[in-house]
């Protein structure tokens, strides 16, 4: 136990100071806590990258390998040294460990429902069926036969699908197993603490910190996903790879800088690398970038370059890890192709979708179970906001087409493939629209006014 | 003193709030359920550590009866050589056994044993099978292709 926690720290050093690599490489400057928890999730997914292009290049996926394979991506991310280091200081300089008073009670909550959630996911194996029969069981072996083409495909998987899915888990699930955790999946309450650290951070640039916490409280309290943040699968990550996408993109809006745009593509690349169909939403997303262009009166130019740093990183990691690494790569056929719908022309089950979606799962009892009250807390802001006398601004109008989309983007996908079910696969990936509805509501104009009159109240 | 009379009231809101939102039903009942109530296991994971157990817990009969029966053939030895041949779930419950049978990737990953589904295709290659016999898991090798048949035939019975 002792050794594993070691070998926690030490690569989640690692996966800090690659992280810290590429946002300089992207020139990306951030407020200290948002930082932080950024530089650890991308260097996590830049290591989940790594077992897999061993295993492309038929290297052995031995500790030894993994382990150096790190170590190298982590110092070549970091070249020039100094300049690096200077970026690391800069990054976290003025960083503030104070809190207010009323800050601490709601923190105080969280934290303590994310130690029941770190403690399940070491504790318990992976349970969805969606992992063991896939990602897990193909991670077990690898480490056993050193190759993720081992004997799990030599099996009858006529019952299950979930072998075919690109190896974003089976490569974390491989690294933290060889760190020492039998289960792997700790990798997860890494992704989960970070995320909420930078959700905190990024609702309390215009909310009151009481809100935020209050906000933060609330988003955490949706029974199903908080579920999915000790049961490792496919969709709490991708929600969360998918918002940070939007975040950078959005932020890009303000600042026009082109490597967070650049970065806001790697990141909806990661996302699509942990499930590939979010590839179909990337273009309605980028629909925002052609109304910002348009609004900015850029030329065709910038448009262009805009779309394809915000669509190229997915489009090649789909291909990469669908095309190529399923379609090819892999011992065992699995035609994607055979998945799409055959009949694109009749749209009654995308309109049927959308219904089931809303009366089942949404706005339904049985939702109610699934994710509390979070939605109408949602839909509460959103109507007082549209009441409200300030005019809706950009950000808010932002997050918002984020959260259409997905609610939009669902259903069309589950009528694209119509494996993508309604009571496993929509239901989670319903996940993605939660921290948008959050960050929604971090940029209400109603909740920002109430803000600052508190803060007003609090110096008079 | 650290804190204004300001941040007080501010802090008294803050728990009113939370307090509230965790009254409504649904959010008391995960709380309590899944947050709180996980106090007590917590005190009792913690003593067991041991990763069987742990397996035990989560995967219950799934795991338990999948082990036992590639402990038969681990015990002969031949566990890696083997395609064997396990009926569904609903034929363990007709016989009064709590059996969710895993899919063959499942079963590789509790017991890195090679299963196989008797309505498969496949099925036919299977040499081994596992079965009951009064009220109790058994495994055989089949001795010929007339028996495979009939007991692939016998276990879609109850598909």
């Amino acid at each position: 136990m002792l050794t594993a926690l070691l070998n926690l720290i030490l690569l989640s050093i690692l996966q800090f100071f690659a992280g810290t690599g590429l946002l300089a490489m992207f020139k990306i400057r951030l407020k200290p806590w948002i930082f932080l928890p950024i530089a650890l999730l991308t260097g996590l997914a830049a290591f989940s990258f790594l077992p897999f292009l061993l295993q492309l290049f038929y290297l052995p996926l031995t500790a030894f390998n993994i382990s150096l394979s790190l170590v190298i991506l982590s110092w070549l991310v970091n070249i020039p040294l100094a300049k690096r280091l200077e970026f690391l200081r800069d990054s976290l300089s003025g960083i503030s460990f104070r809190f207010k008073l009323y800050e601490i009670p709601p923190l105080l909550l969280i934290a303590f429902i994310v130690a029941v959630s770190i403690w399940r996911c070491y504790y318990y194996p992976p349970t969805p069926r969606d992992l063991t029969s896939g990602a897990e069981v193909i991670a077990e072996y690898a480490i056993r036969e050193k190759t993720m083409i081992n004997s799990v495909f030599s099996l009858n998987l006529e019952s299950t699908n979930n072998p075919f899915k690109p190896p974003f888990i089976t490569c974390l699930q491989i690294i933290y197993k060889y760190a020492g955790f039998s289960f792997g999946q700790i990798w997860l309450s890494i992704v989960f603490v970070c995320f909420l650290v930078f959700l905190y951070q990024v609702l309390s640039t215009y909310l009151h910190k009481l809100f935020s916490a209050l906000l933060l409280l609330f988003f955490l309290a949706i029974p199903e996903m908080y579920a999915y943040t000790f049961m490792a699968l496919f969709d709490y990550s991708n929600a969360v790879f998918f918002c940070l996408s939007l975040y950078f993109l959005f932020e890009y809006f303000k600042n026009g800088k082109t490597g967070w745009l650049a970065f806001s593509g790697l990141l909806m690349g990661i996302a699509t690398y942990i499930r590939s169909e979010t590839l179909l939403l990337v273009p309605l997303i980028a629909i925002t970038l052609f109304v910002h262009y348009w609004r900015k009166k850029n030329n065709w130019k910038n448009l262009i370059i805009g779309s394809a740093l915000l669509l190229i990183p997915a489009t090649l990691i789909y291909i990469l890890s669908v095309t190529i690494y399923i379609g090819f790569y892999l011992p065992v056929k699995y035609p994607v192709g055979n998945l799409l719908r055959a009949n694109l022309w009749n749209p009654l089950p995308l309109i049927q979708r959308f219904g089931q979606m809303n009366d089942q799962i949404l706005f339904s009892k049985s939702g109610m179970m699934l994710f509390g009250y979070f939605i109408y807390v949602f839909v509460g802001v959103l109507l007082v906001d549209a009441v409200w006398k300030e005019k809706w601004d950009t950000r808010s109008l932002n997050w918002l087409f984020g959260a259409l989309v997905v609610y939009l983007g669902l259903p069309f996908i589950a009528f694209l493939f119509p494996l993508f079910d309604l009571d496993h696969t929509t239901k989670r990936g319903l996940f993605k629209i939660f921290p948008l509805m959050l960050l929604y509501m971090g940029n209400s104009r109603f909740l920002i006014h109430l803000s600052e009159r508190i803060r007003e109240w609090e110096k008079s | 003193m650290f804190f204004s009379w300001k941040q007080l009231i501010l802090t008294a809101a803050g728990i009113v709030v939370a307090a509230v939102y965790f009254m409504l039903p649904e959010n008391k009942e995960w709380i309590n359920k899944r947050v709180f109530g996980y106090g007590r296991d917590f005190v009792h994971q913690k003593n067991n550590l041991d990763l069987e157990y742990r397996k035990i817990k989560r995967y219950d009969n799934a795991y338990v009866n999948s082990t036992l029966i590639a402990s038969f053939f681990k015990k002969k030895g031949i566990d890696q050589n083997v395609l064997v041949i396990v009926p569904s779930t609903n034929y363990f419950k007709r016989y009064g056994i709590d059996y969710e049978v895993p899919e063959p990737a499942v079963f590789y990953y509790y017991t890195g044993l090679k299963t196989i589904e008797p309505f498969r295709e496949d099925a036919k290659n299977a040499n081994c099978f596992v079965a009951l016999k009064n009220q109790q898991l058994f495994v055989d090798s089949f001795r010929s292709d007339v028996e495979r048949r009939d007991s692939i035939h016998r276990f879609n019975q109850l598909k």
